[in-house]
């Protein structure tokens, strides 16, 4: 067993004890190691990529077009300090609206008119019509102002609560494919613990 | 002008974000262009903002000897010791490999770990089909499991198949209504920030 | 107390115990369940296959170390493919964590044969997310101005002829879904839709159900969206790796969720049922 095999277990089965004894030292020491790491690393990928997009550029290709980010970046160190914090707005006012302008201009088609189009399908499968039928009772239970409601309260009521339906399948899928998920991560774990540390099976 | 500078910031690139990809303007498309080259550079300082903040949490708990302050010491020893390494070396040194694979992989990878034994944990004591819409959530969940697995193929040979339909049909129902309805509330949100009636992300003060 | 009062009350423990035997006991005796492979992973098999030979692709690594059991058997599969029909294959990252991972990935590709700056490159980790993403799809050589290895990008082959995304034939992103970085609603909005790439995702569990209605809307070419997927990929290879490996330990973990899910309800009727009991 290798030095990386060893430092692997090691902190394997520190974060393990979590499971068998809450809130332990060993537990509280190898997780503050784990953010220490994992937080460094940010920072060293944040290094770089300021270092290759932003220092390479102003300094050994002349180009001071990114003088104002730097400064605009620079400026949100001011959080801590409280007196001149407010510095920090055109940085995050910049940021937040640089996202929400790509977001809308392709949210409009992916997430609202492609879909739209998308659910108009021919009603010549049972399939096609449970899909239709399902698509806009689910959306019918999304109406809160006070026409629809009121309708959906009444005679309509059955859409909503079919929609509800629909969205339960869809949570249950959704959880199901998550279990999935987690159960392949600690498949892996268990995975590494009997082959590269105890050498059986596989 | 400290809260209406960045307003006008946020009107002025939010527009002028959307009109980008509909107008063909070198007037526009140009500084635009240039805004999202920056936001590499100015979200990694925020990555780094944000470390200092972890960092000045864990030095106010040696500070105040708070109880385990010792780990905030090992933080902030293992911290410092990987960003120098890193920043120094690269990312390809071995040293630094080493502890990316060893110390993080392993440690992220349990941490997942142990959040499935606690998934299977509240399986067992919290998934309960208490009503109509619970009994259709297990019941769609318990299937869509059973249909990734080859052990529901052995148990009833038609149980992917079924898996798949939940997943095309019913699934992809409430999953579009979803989507259709959440992308309504975004483009409320994001109109919202453009055209600064939001204004949360300034924080508050003067 | 009875059987299933006793049930209720069972120690946490145990069953994490009995999770872990169920699991451990597939890994040291494989019971070697046959799988069929599903529509969706055809779809994807069919659709690169179908693909020139000498294509330029890009594959994003979109996920932390966390997600790394679940995801790389994916991510390994495509690139698998991408090599056997000769593809270029640009790759990078739009998380940190991914960064490093995807240099491992590549560096297991080039022990067996693939040369940097011919097969493939490792571009490396890109900041801003979304609008990163949309950055990179607009001016390829802006956001990348080094790749992972720190060598300009003016000084590699394989970017000379690559402006935009429009020069890549396909895209993928191995993504572990949200959390501020790329997530597959991002590259949905600022690729396939705004430069009409062709484009695939591998989502990690959660992720998988709402990916479904892109598919069907069209605005992507296909998915592989979890482990048994990409262990069916695998199989379409005819390379049977960690997903293959996985399933019959997942077939375990399945069995014992849905087990406990079923006592567990039985346990809640049979008590309710009782004379006095609490609804």
């Amino acid at each position: 067993m290798g030095l990386d095999v060893i430092i692997s277990v090691i902190f394997t089965l520190a974060l393990f004890t979590f499971v068998f004894a809450k809130d332990n030292p060993v537990y509280n020491t190898a997780e503050h190691i784990f953010v220490a790491v994992g937080a460094g690393h940010a920072v060293v990928a944040s290094y770089w990529v300021l270092r290759n997009n932003a220092w390479d550029l102003l300094v050994t290709k002349g180009n001071t077009t990114v003088l104002l980010p730097i400064l605009l970046g620079l400026l949100l160190f001011t959080r801590y300090i409280k007196s001149i914090s407010w510095l920090t707005r055109p940085s995050i006012a910049l940021i937040v609206a640089c996202g929400a302008g790509l977001g809308l201009r392709g949210s409009i088609r992916v997430d609202f008119l492609d879909q739209i189009v998308a659910t108009f399908l021919p009603f010549n499968s049972i399939d096609n019509i449970i899909f239709v039928v399902g698509t806009v009772a689910t959306i019918t239970y999304f109406f809160f102002t006070g026409t629809y409601t009121r309708a959906f309260q009444g005679r309509l009521k059955v859409l909503p609560q079919v929609g509800q339906w629909f969205m339960m399948v869809a949570f249950g899928a959704s959880f199901g494919q998550s279990v999935m998920g987690r159960l392949a991560v600690l498949v892996g774990k268990i995975s590494f613990l009997l082959k590269d540390v105890l050498r059986i099976g596989m | 002008m400290r809260r209406s500078l960045p307003v006008l910031i946020a009107i002025v690139v939010g527009i002028g974000m959307v009109f980008d990809l509909f107008l063909k303007l070198p007037l526009l498309n140009n500084p635009m262009a240039e805004v999202r080259n920056w936001m590499p550079i100015m979200t990694s300082f925020a990555v780094i903002v944000g470390c200092v903040g972890l960092l000045n949490v864990h030095y106010k708990n040696i500070q105040r000897k708070r109880p385990g302050w010792y780990n905030s010491v090992i933080l902030w020893a293992v911290m410092l010791s990987v960003i120098a390494l890193g920043c120094t070396k690269g990312t390809r040194d071995a040293t630094y490999s080493f502890i990316f694979n060893n110390v993080l992989v392993a440690s992220s990878t349990t941490l997942s770990a142990v959040g499935a034994l606690f998934l299977a944990s509240s399986g067992f004591r919290a998934f309960r089909a208490t009503n109509t819409n619970a009994t259709i959530l297990l019941i769609s969940g318990a299937l869509v499991m059973l249909a990734q697995v080859p052990i529901g193929e052995a148990i009833y040979g038609q149980i992917p198949n079924i898996g798949n339909w939940i997943m095309n049909v019913p699934n992809n129902a409430g999953q579009r209504g979803i989507m259709i309805a959440s992308g309504v509330g975004f483009i409320t949100v994001c109109l919202r920030i453009m055209l600064g009636y939001t204004r949360s992300y300034l924080g508050g003060g003067e | 107390m009875n059987f299933w009062e006793k049930m209720e009350k069972v120690d946490v423990r145990i069953i994490f115990v009995v999770v872990i035997i169920a699991i451990a006991i597939p890994l040291v005796k494989p019971l070697g369940l046959p799988m069929k492979v599903m529509p969706m992973s055809q779809q994807v098999y069919d659709y690169i296959e179908k693909m020139p030979n000498g294509s330029k692709v890009f594959l994003s690594f979109d996920y932390g170390t966390g997600s790394i059991p679940e995801l790389e058997p994916a991510a390994k599969a495509f690139l698998t493919h991408f090599f056997r029909k000769g593809f270029k294959v640009y790759t990078m990252a739009s998380t940190a964590d991914g960064g490093m991972v995807s240099q491992m990935c590549m560096a297991g590709f080039e022990k067996l044969g693939k040369v940097y700056d011919k097969d493939f490159i490792t571009l490396g980790y890109f900041a801003g997310g979304e609008a990163g993403i949309a950055a990179w799809s607009a001016d390829a050589k802006k956001v990348f101005q080094r790749d992972a290895r720190g060598t300009p990008i003016d000084q590699l082959a394989m970017m000379k002829d690559i402006k935009t995304v429009k020069d890549f034939t396909l895209g993928v992103t191995v993504n572990s879904g949200p959390g501020g970085y790329g997530t597959v609603e991002a590259w949905v909005r600022q690729v396939p839709i705004v430069y009409k790439t062709p484009f695939i995702v591998a989502p990690g569990g959660a992720m998988v159900a709402n990916t479904i209605p892109y598919i069907q809307a069209g605005q992507i070419q296909g998915m592989i969206g979890g482990l048994r997927p990409s262990a069916e990929y695998e199989l379409l290879l005819k390379e049977p790796g960690l997903g293959v490996a996985a399933m019959d330990a997942q077939s375990a973990a399945h069995s014992i969720m849905i087990a406990f899910i079923l006592l567990g309800n039985a346990a809640y009727f049979a008590l309710r049922k009782r004379p006095g009991a609490r609804q």
